[in-house]
């Protein structure tokens, strides 16, 4: 079986991206001991690298060019042979689940990725390359490298930044399944039509995303009224079909503090334990909704 | 580093650094997690398991079982663990490990210390897992108990020391109220501190040394575990009139028959 491809995207920062992207891969690898994933960080604040990887190796990667950026550099600016599988940390996780590590392994990104994208921009556009052929380089670089990490990896999750990044832009069109988490308020729904509509109403070489956009309610709060009204007005218009075509997820994340802490148990203060945590110790009463949410993803992607 | 071939022999070369060099212990799930991560390949259980076999059977490294299990690095002549890297950022060590540092402790220089007379005895027990399952503060994590005879004074001296041992984050003004709960059973209550140099906790020392004043309640640092002077005493005890009632039905549960004979036969001037 060929892996799935799972782009978590949104243009708005702060309504859950890296959370979505971190634990939904330890679900996704806590779920079924056989399924190895790979997280793809492609946002230069690296955030879902140094969630899996923590300080201290993420400093290594970057140390010894492990990185997404330092391939595009050596592939696209250097001329090199270098190839993508090199650059990715296998076992990456410190999470321990049935008595074994996740399956994890990473793909960082470093603070340098927003320079390597300019220095190509500049490089194409030096040997006269316009908008479209740069977008076809990075097409060409993703179809050469990034579809056939779907051959090693049952699912390889992108974390894209919050903003729409030539990369990142493939990234999302190439993918099995786009998943864009949003916080149920007005601003965060506000700014969902367009860019569900740039990418699903617009080609890039004449290829739109392969399913409709499926949207991850996030951060949510019961007790807030704002909430369960944009909640049900997202829910009613996947329920009719609307413009722009939506679905929803039935699974909702709330805003607790367990997930928030997840993200952060391994700086230098914590114990062994802490540093290492089981899976379950670490999402607590959090994992009930994160095998939900695993099985939800899986079904999508199974066309049930 | 990219995909390798490990072994068992291989492994456990790479388990060794990766245990800290103070003798904390590891749980066996950590190890494997960490050595995953290093190595970049999933350690299956026999893999690692064989690995740990061998360095124990080499005494490279100790076990203790439990939930889990852990390792931890082994002493080198049996009482000192390995090469210590002073300054290290070192991890906090639990209480159950700092309970053999503390033994060795009262068993040596405090015992020398109380300078008894050479015809006196004394014994140090764990008391931490005797007396009432509910009673609160009743258990002291050691007692030192002495008892001597006086050259011209008809009669004899026991004087009982109980110790609460907090570790370096697990203490506060609280434990010394714990300590002195425990003067209920005994005559002298002592505070035992794990209190690096150069700790975060010494923040609070000052106002815990100040309430060990207050209520005369001893207060012993432990600025090192594996150091033989590593204990320091800063705030000595003061006797409590304690009744000899409560103390004797004390000591009648946490000390062995033996224990109480050795005792008996002091004070009867049987010895």
């Amino acid at each position: 079986m060929a892996g799935k491809l799972i782009a978590v995207a949104n243009m708005k920062g702060g309504v859950g991206k890296t959370t979505t992207v971190v634990s939904l891969a330890e679900a996704l690898a806590a779920d079924d001991s056989n399924v190895s994933v790979l997280v793809v960080d492609l946002d230069p604040q690296a955030s879902a690298s140094v969630c899996l990887a923590g300080d201290d190796l993420l400093f290594e990667m970057i140390k010894d060019d492990k990185t997404l950026d330092a391939f595009l550099d050596e592939r696209l600016i250097k001329q090199e042979k270098t190839k993508l599988n090199s650059k990715i940390h296998k076992a990456v996780s410190a999470t321990y689940h049935a008595g074994s590590p996740l399956k994890i392994s990473l793909l960082p990104c470093g603070l340098d990725l927003r320079f390597v994208e300019r220095e190509i921009i500049y490089n194409l556009t030096k040997k006269s390359f316009f908008t479209k052929g740069i977008e076809g380089q990075m097409w060409k670089q993703f179809n050469q490298e990034f579809l056939s990490l779907g051959k090693i990896y049952d699912y390889v999750i992108f974390d894209c930044p919050p903003r729409i990044s030539t990369l990142s832009e493939v990234a999302i069109r190439a993918s099995d399944l786009v998943i864009i988490p949003t916080i149920p308020d007005f601003i965060s729904a506000y700014g969902l039509a367009a860019f569900v509509k740039f990418f699903w109403e617009k080609e890039m070489f004449g290829q739109t995303p392969k399913r409709l956009p499926h949207i991850l309610i996030t951060r949510l709060l019961t007790t807030v009224r704002q909430h369960k009204r944009v909640a049900a007005r997202l829910e009613e218009a996947a329920a009719k079909g609307e413009s722009p075509v939506i679905r929803l997820f039935r699974t909702r994340v709330p805003q607790a503090a367990k997930l928030a802490d997840a993200l952060s148990t391994m700086d230098d203060e914590s114990s062994f334990k802490e540093r290492y945590p089981t899976y379950s110790r670490k999402y607590g009463d959090m994992t009930l909704m994160l095998g939900q949410l695993a099985q939800e993803v899986k079904g999508v992607l199974n066309g049930i | 580093m990219g995909q390798m071939e490990v072994n068992a022999e291989t492994l456990a070369r790479r388990i060794l650094p990766l245990l800290p060099q103070d003798g904390t212990p590891v749980l066996n799930r950590v190890m494997r997690v960490m050595l995953s991560r290093q190595l970049e390949i999933q350690i299956e259980p026999d893999l690692y398991f064989g690995a740990r076999d061998l360095l124990l059977q080499t005494g490279k490294i100790g076990r203790s079982r439990g939930q889990s299990g852990q390792i931890f690095l082994a002493a080198l002549n049996g009482s000192q663990p390995a090469a210590v890297e002073p300054a290290l950022p070192a991890e906090p060590w639990p209480e159950a490990r700092l309970m053999q540092p503390l033994r060795i402790y009262l068993e040596g220089a405090f015992r020398r210390g109380l300078d008894l007379p050479a015809d006196s005895t004394s014994l140090v027990q764990d008391s931490s897992a005797k007396g009432p399952a509910k009673g609160l503060w009743a258990r002291p994590d050691f007692i030192l108990v002495s008892a001597m005879r006086f050259k011209f004074m008809p009669g004899a001296q026991v004087d009982v020391h109980s110790f609460e041992l907090k570790t370096e984050t697990g203490c506060s003004v609280l434990a010394v109220h714990e300590a002195l709960a425990q003067t209920r059973f005994t005559h002298f209550g002592h505070l035992v501190w794990h209190l690096p140099e150069r700790s975060r906790s010494e923040a609070r020392l000052a106002e815990i040394e100040d309430h060990c004043d207050e209520h005369g309640i001893g207060l012993i640092r432990m600025r090192d575990p594996l150091a033989s002077e590593g204990c320091e005493i800063l705030a000595d005890p003061v006797r409590k009139s304690t009744l000899p009632m409560a103390v004797e039905g004390f000591l009648e549960t946490r000390l062995s028959a033996v224990q109480k004979d050795s005792l008996a036969r002091v004070v009867r001037g049987k010895s």
